[in-house]
C-alpha cells in the first residue's frame, strides 16, 4: 500500500497485489456481468475518478488545494471536441484531437501554475484564484451561443454545448463530437471506441487510461520529484531551507495534474459526445473536492474510490421517487410534506452532510483505514474478500450469459 | 486497529460506507427487483427535481405525474398500465445523458418525456438518435429542432412572436429595443424576433404591412447578472417605443423591478416572449409590470371549463388549494396526452407506429384549447392567446388565435419529404 | 464628447457598483480578513438575510427596515450556532474550514429550499426615482450607499471604540496572550464570527429588493465577495472600502463603455459579425476578475498589505 511515511518508495508486496486484484478484477468484469448501462455509467464514474486523482496528486502529494481542476478538465474536453470535429472528416481518426486536448489543458495548467507559484501567492489565495479561473471560463463559454463563435466547423454553442456545423443545403445541420477513433497499426480501418449495445471498447479504453495513468503517477511519485513533493507537503519552509526548488517542483506537479485532468476531459467528451459550460461550473468543481475528501486525500487511489462512491450515491438518490408529499392536512400532513420536500433536496443535503461529516470525523477518508486493516490482516483479504468478489462476479456473468438473472 | 476507539470507529464507518455504496450502487443478487408485470409498460421522465432548474422542474413533475395517473385511472393505454420511471437529473447535464442511457438500455422504456433547458435537450437528443428511441420535449423553446425520433410539443418563436409583433406595431410603435439572455435561447430567439419584427409579424416580408425597426444594439445579458443599471441607462438613451424581453432565469426578473424603480414603468411599453412561464406576474408587483403583453399558449387565468376542471384536479392532487398551476404543468400534461392519443391511434407502443400516428395529424383538446400535431415538423399547431398583465397579478386576455402554425420550423424542416434528419436548424 | 448627464450617471453607476461590493464583502472582511476563516457559506448568510426580510415583510407585515434588522439578528444567531457546532473544531486547519463551510452552504441551500420552495420571490421597492438630464435613476440605490456607509461606521465604532472591539482585536491578534490576560477567547471568536454573519445577513436584506430572492442567490456573489476581501488586504475596513471602490470603478466603466470591436468570420444578420469587447455587464464582471488577478500578482498581500499593524 501507499507508504504512509511518505518517503516515496513504492513498496510492492502482498497487499499491493491484493489491492490491485480487488479493484481491477471487478472493474474489468463489469461489462460481462451486467447490462450495457452499467458499463456506461461506470465509465463516467471512472472518468470523474481520473479527474479526482489529478486533485489527489496536487493535494496529497504537494499539499496544495485547487478548486480549479475542472478548468483543465473543461479545456481538455472542449479542445478535444473542437479538434475532433474538424479532423474527423479529412483524417478519419481523432488521435490528433486526443493529443491536442491534453496538450491544451497542460498548457493552461503550466501558465496558471507559473502565475500562481512564481507570484508568491499563498496557498489559500491560489486555491481561490483557480476557482475564479473556472468561473470565468464558465461565464465566457455560456456567452458563446452566437454564430460568430465558431472555430472551423465547430460551433462553441454556448449553453447548448459544442457541436459541428455540417452544410446541408442552406441551413445548419449539426453533428456531434465523435468518440475517440483510432487506427492502431494492426487495424485495417479506424476503430471507434464506443460504449453501446454491441461494443464496450470505450469502457475498456477508459479503464485502460485510468490504469495507465495511475501507474505512471505512481512512478513519478517514486522518483526524486515525488519525494520532494512529499517533503513540501509535510513542511514547505523546511524543504525550502534544505535547498530544494519549491516552485519548480510545485509547477511540475501541478502541470502534470493538469495534464491528467485534461485527459479526463478528453475521455468525457468522447463518452457523452457532448460538452457544455457546466464543466466549468461551481457545482462540478466542488464535486471533485468532495470525491477526494471522501475517498482520502493522502492516497492516490482515494479520488477514484470517492468518485465512485459519491456518484453511485447521487445516481441512486436521483432514482428515488418522492415520498408521498400529497397527503392529508394537519400536523402530520405538514411533517409528511416537509419530509417529501427534504427528500427532494436530498442530493444537496447528503453532499453537504458528507462534506461536514468527513471533515470533522473522517479526515483521512475511506481508503486509509481500510488499507491499514488489509495490510495488517492480509489473510482476510486473500481468503475472504477476493473469493467473495470472484464468486459474485462469476454468478453474475453466468446468469447474464444464460439470460437467467433474477432481475 | 483496536488500539483506539477513534480508529475503530473510522474503520467501521469506512466499511459501512463502502458496503452501503456497493448495495445501493451495484444491482445485486440481494435486491431482486420486482419482475416486469405483463400488463405494465415502462415510460420514462427526465426532469430536474433539484438544483438550479427545479423552479421549472417541480411543476413539470407535477404535470407528468398527474397525466400518467389520469391515464392509468382510465384503464391505461391499450389495456396496459403505464409504469412511470422518473429520474432527477439534478440540473446536471451529464446526468441527463447518463439517465437517458439508463432509461433506454436498462429500463427499456417505450417513450421518454423530459428536458427543461435547451442544453439538456441537446445533450440527450443524440442519445435517442443513436439508440433510435422515442423522445418528447415538452417545453417552449427557441425552435428549429428537426429530428425523426423527436417530437417537440412546446411553442416555437413562430407561435409566440408573430402575433405579438403585429400587436406591438399596431398599438405601441415601430422602434424596438431588445434585451436577451446571453445563451442559446436568447441568441436564437433574437434572430427570430429580428425577422418577425422587421416583417411585421410574418416570417417573410408582406408588402404593404407595417414593419418595425430596431433601435440600439441588441443587448445580451449573462444569466447571473442581477444589476441592470447600465442597461436601463442605454434604454433611456435609445428612446424606444417598446422593449422586447427575451430574458430568462431568476436573476433576470430584476430587470422589471429595476426598470420600474427608475420610474420607467408606463413610460415605455414592454412585450416579452416568455414572461409568465416562471410565474413572474405573480411575483412582481402590478406597479412594476402591469400592461406587459405576451403571446402565450397557457395562462392560468384562462376561463374555460376545461381549464377550471384541470386546475381543480391539480390542486387536489398537490393538496394545496393555493397552488399555482402554471405553464410547465400544462405543457407536460399536453405532451403526455398527445403521445397517448398517438399510441391509441397507432394501436401499438412501437416507435415507428407512434411516429406515423403523430404524422397523421392527430388533435386533442387541452385546458388551453386545441392542439394539433404538424406532420412535417414534428411540432404542434397551437391555440395562442394575446394577453396583458392586469392589476391583480393576473392576465387580461386580449385575443385568441387558433391553429397557429410553427412557421419558423416549417420554413426549414420537412420530415415527410426528408425523414432522415436529426438536427436543430437556426434562422439564416 | 460625453454629455454632462452621462458623466453624472456613470459616476452614480460606479458608486452603485462599489456599494454592492462593499455590502457583499464587509461581513467576509470580518470573518476572513480578520479571523482568517474561509467561510464558503458566506453567500448563504446573504440568502438567509434576504429570506428573513422576505418572510418578515410578506408574512409578518413588518416595514422593510425592521425586516432588515431582523435579518441581521437571525443571520448572526445562525452564524453563532455554526461556529459552536462546526467551525470551533477546525481552527488552524484552513483547508478543512473551507470544505466544512462548503458543506454547510449546501445544507443551508437545501434547507432554505425545503422551507420556502424553489420559487423566486420579490420585495417591492420602497422608494421612487429621480431625474438627471435624460436619465432616471433609482433612489433606492442611493439609500443603499448610505446604508453601506452606516454599516462600515458601525463596524469601525464597534472594533475601535468599544471594549468588546479591543478584546476582539486582541484575541484575533494573539489568542494565547489574550487568554492569559483573562479574555474569554472562545466567546470572542464566537461573537466575532456571529458579527460577520450578521453583517452578511444585513447585506442580503439590503440587496433583496434589488435582486431576486432565490435559495441559490448566494452562489452568484461569493466569488465577488472573496475577491474584494483578498484584494483589500489585511486591513478589514480600509482595505474593503478601497478594494470595493477600485473594483467597482473598473466594473462600472467597462460595463458602460465598449472598448473595441473584433470582427469575426461567420454569417450574422443584421450586422456583420462583430464581438464587442466591453459595454456589457459580462465584460464588467470579466474586467473585475482580470484586474483583481493582475493586482494580486503585483501586490500579493492586497492593497493594504504594506501596513505593519493591521489593527
Amino acid at each position: 500500500m501507499i507508504n504512509r511515511r511518505g518517503d516515496g518508495r513504492v513498496r510492492t508486496g502482498g497487499t499491493d497485489r491484493l489491492a490491485a486484484l480487488l479493484v481491477v478484477v471487478p472493474l474489468a468484469l463489469v461489462p460481462y456481468g451486467f447490462k450495457p448501462y452499467a458499463a456506461n455509467a461506470l465509465a463516467l464514474f471512472l472518468i470523474y475518478g481520473l479527474l479526482a486523482m489529478s486533485l489527489n496528486l496536487i493535494w496529497g502529494y504537494a499539499g496544495m488545494i485547487s478548486f480549479g481542476q475542472t478548468a483543465f478538465f473543461g479545456v481538455g474536453a472542449y479542445a478535444y471536441g473542437v479538434i475532433a470535429l474538424n479532423t474527423i472528416g479529412p483524417v478519419g481518426t481523432t488521435g490528433l484531437a486526443v493529443v491536442g486536448g491534453a496538450a491544451a489543458a497542460t498548457a493552461l495548467a503550466l501558465v496558471t501554475a507559473y502565475f500562481v507559484f512564481y507570484g508568491r501567492l499563498s496557498d489559500v489565495y491560489a486555491a481561490i484564484i483557480m476557482l475564479v479561473l473556472s468561473l470565468v471560463l464558465n461565464t465566457l463559454m455560456v456567452s458563446t451561443a452566437g454564430e460568430e463563435w465558431v472555430i472551423g466547423v465547430a460551433r462553441l454553442g454556448g449553453f447548448n454545448g459544442l457541436f459541428g456545423q455540417g452544410s446541408t443545403g442552406q441551413n445548419i445541420g449539426n453533428f456531434q463530437i465523435p468518440p475517440i477513433t483510432l487506427q492502431l497499426p494492426f487495424m485495417a480501418q479506424p476503430f471507434a471506441f464506443r460504449i453501446d449495445r454491441t461494443s464496450v471498447a470505450g469502457y475498456y479504453l477508459v479503464l485502460g487510461a485510468c490504469g495507465t495513468t495511475y501507474l505512471a503517477a505512481r512512478l513519478v511519485l517514486a522518483s526524486r520529484l515525488g519525494r520532494i513533493a512529499v517533503a513540501i507537503r509535510e513542511n514547505e519552509a523546511r524543504a525550502a531551507h534544505l535547498g530544494y526548488d519549491i516552485r519548480l517542483c510545485k509547477l511540475t506537479i501541478f502541470t502534470l495534474a493538469g495534464a491528467i485532468a485534461g485527459l479526463a476531459g478528453v475521455l468525457f467528451a468522447s463518452w457523452g459526445r457532448f460538452v457544455n459550460p457546466d464543466v466549468f461550473g461551481l457545482a462540478f468543481a466542488s464535486g471533485v473536492v468532495v470525491n477526494v475528501l471522501l475517498g482520502g486525500r493522502l492516497t492516490l487511489i482515494g479520488g477514484f474510490v470517492g468518485a465512485l462512491a459519491v456518484n453511485y450515491l447521487t445516481s441512486y438518490l436521483g432514482g428515488i421517487a418522492p415520498t408521498a408529499s400529497y397527503a392529508a392536512g394537519g400536523v402530520l400532513g405538514l411533517l409528511y410534506d416537509l419530509l417529501g420536500r427534504a427528500t427532494q433536496q436530498s442530493a444537496l443535503l447528503v453532499q453537504g452532510a458528507v462534506l461536514i461529516g468527513t471533515v470533522l470525523l473522517l479526515e483521512e477518508g475511506i481508503v486509509p483505514p481500510v488499507a491499514r486493516f488489509l495490510s495488517r490482516r492480509p489473510l482476510i483479504g486473500w481468503f475472504f474478500l477476493l473469493p467473495l468478489l470472484l464468486v459474485y462476479f462469476s454468478a453474475q456473468i453466468a446468469c447474464r450469459q444464460a439470460d437467467f438473472c433474477l432481475y | 486497529m483496536m488500539r483506539n476507539r477513534r480508529g475503530f470507529l473510522k474503520l467501521t464507518a469506512s466499511a459501512a460506507l463502502t458496503t452501503a455504496g456497493g448495495i445501493t450502487g451495484f444491482p445485486n443478487i440481494l435486491r431482486i427487483r420486482s419482475a416486469q408485470a405483463a400488463n405494465e409498460v415502462p415510460v420514462g421522465s427526465l426532469l430536474d427535481r433539484t438544483g438550479a432548474f427545479n423552479i421549472s422542474g417541480q411543476p413539470a413533475i407535477v404535470g407528468t405525474q398527474f397525466a400518467v395517473n389520469q391515464i392509468n385511472a382510465k384503464g391505461g393505454l391499450l389495456g396496459k398500465q403505464l409504469k412511470l420511471i422518473e429520474y432527477d437529473t439534478q440540473s446536471d447535464i451529464a446526468k441527463y445523458t447518463q439517465y437517458a442511457k439508463k432509461l433506454i438500455l436498462e429500463d427499456e422504456v417505450v417513450v421518454t418525456h423530459g428536458g427543461i433547458a435547451s442544453a439538456s435537450r441537446e445533450a440527450i437528443r443524440p442519445v435517442f438518435d443513436e439508440y433510435k428511441a422515442l423522445y418528447y420535449y415538452d417545453n417552449l423553446y427557441e425552435g428549429g429542432v428537426c429530428d425523426k425520433y423527436v417530437f417537440c410539443t412546446g411553442q416555437t418563436p413562430g407561435q409566440y412572436m408573430g402575433r405579438l409583433a403585429e400587436y406591438a406595431l399596431q398599438h405601441f410603435g415601430k422602434k424596438c429595443y431588445t434585451i436577451a439572455a446571453d445563451y442559446n435561447f436568447g441568441h436564437i430567439s433574437w434572430k427570430w424576433w429580428d425577422i418577425y419584427w422587421r416583417n411585421g409579424g410574418d416570417i417573410s416580408p408582406v408588402p404593404g404591412k407595417p414593419h418595425g425597426e430596431h433601435v440600439g444594439q441588441v443587448e445580451f445579458i449573462p444569466l447571473d447578472v442581477t444589476d441592470f443599471n447600465a442597461t436601463i441607462q442605454r434604454i433611456q438613451q435609445a428612446k424606444p417605443d417598446v422593449i422586447m424581453t427575451l430574458i430568462a432565469g431568476a436573476a433576470h426578473m430584476n430587470f422589471y423591478r429595476q426598470l420600474a424603480a427608475a420610474g420607467l414603468h408606463g413610460k415605455i411599453n414592454i412585450v416579452s416572449a416568455n414572461f409568465g412561464s416562471g410565474n413572474e406576474h405573480i411575483l412582481l408587483a402590478p406597479s412594476e409590470v402591469e400592461g406587459l403583453v405576451v403571446c402565450a399558449a397557457y395562462l392560468d387565468d384562462l376561463d374555460t371549463p376545461a381549464n377550471r376542471t384541470f386546475k381543480e384536479a391539480i390542486t387536489k392532487m398537490v393538496g394545496d388549494p393555493k397552488y399555482l398551476v402554471g405553464e410547465q404543468v400544462c405543457q407536460k400534461y399536453n405532451g403526455w396526452n398527445i403521445w397517448a392519443k398517438a399510441v391509441e391511434t397507432a394501436g401499438s407502443f412501437d416507435r415507428e407506429a407512434v411516429t406515423k400516428a403523430m404524422e397523421s395529424g392527430i388533435a386533442i383538446d387541452t385546458p388551453l384549447g386545441r392542439i394539433k400535431s404538424d406532420a412535417a415538423t414534428h411540432h404542434l399547431f397551437y391555440t395562442m392567446h394575446l394577453a396583458a398583465v392586469n392589476d391583480k397579478h393576473g392576465w387580461n386576455i386580449l385575443q385568441t388565435y387558433e391553429d397557429v402554425p410553427p412557421s419558423d420550423d416549417a420554413k426549414y424542416c420537412d420530415l415527410i419529404k426528408k425523414p432522415d434528419q436529426h438536427t436543430q436548424y437556426q434562422p439564416d | 464628447m460625453i454629455a454632462g448627464d452621462t458623466i453624472v450617471i456613470v459616476g452614480l453607476e460606479i458608486l452603485s457598483a462599489a456599494t454592492i461590493l462593499v455590502l457583499l464583502a464587509l461581513g467576509l472582511a470580518v470573518v476572513f480578513g480578520m479571523m482568517r476563516i474561509i467561510n464558503l457559506a458566506h453567500g448563504e448568510f446573504l440568502t438567509i438575510g434576504a429570506f428573513t426580510t422576505l418572510a418578515a415583510v410578506r408574512f409578518g407585515g413588518l416595514p422593510l427596515w425592521l425586516g432588515m434588522l431582523l435579518a441581521a439578528c437571525v443571520a448572526g444567531l445562525i452564524g453563532i450556532a455554526i461556529e459552536r457546532l462546526v467551525i470551533r473544531h477546525l481552527y488552524g486547519r484552513p483547508l478543512d474550514v473551507m470544505l466544512a463551510t462548503w458543506g454547510i452552504s449546501l445544507i443551508l441551500i437545501g434547507t432554505i429550499t425545503v422551507m420556502f420552495g424553489p420559487v423566486t420571490n420579490g420585495l417591492p421597492y420602497a422608494l421612487g426615482s429621480f431625474t438627471i438630464g435624460r436619465y432616471q435613476y433609482s433612489q433606492y440605490r442611493i439609500a443603499m450607499t448610505v446604508v453601506a456607509l452606516l454599516m462600515m461606521l458601525i463596524v469601525y465604532v464597534l472594533f475601535h471604540r468599544t471594549r468588546f472591539g479591543r478584546q476582539a482585536r486582541a484575541t484575533i491578534g494573539n489568542p494565547e496572550m489574550a487568554a492569559a490576560l483573562g479574555i474569554n477567547t472562545q466567546r470572542m471568536f464566537m461573537l466575532t464570527f456571529g458579527l460577520g454573519c450578521a453583517l452578511a445577513g444585513a447585506a442580503g436584506a439590503v440587496l433583496s429588493p434589488l435582486v431576486g430572492v432565490v435559495p441559490t442567490m448566494g452562489i452568484l456573489y461569493i466569488a465577488q465577495a472573496f475577491i474584494t476581501v483578498i484584494v483589500g488586504g489585511p486591513l478589514a475596513l480600509v482595505g474593503t472600502a478601497a478594494a470595493a471602490s477600485l473594483l467597482g470603478t473598473i466594473e462600472a466603466l467597462i460595463a458602460h463603455f465598449p472598448l473595441f470591436h473584433i470582427a469575426t468570420a461567420g454569417s450574422c444578420t443584421p450586422t456583420p459579425c462583430v464581438i464587442a469587447i466591453g459595454g456589457s455587464a459580462f465584460f464588467g464582471q470579466i474586467a473585475l476578475l482580470v484586474f483583481a488577478v493582475v493586482l494580486l500578482r503585483l501586490l500579493p498581500q492586497g492593497l493594504t498589505g504594506g501596513s505593519r499593524n493591521p489593527y
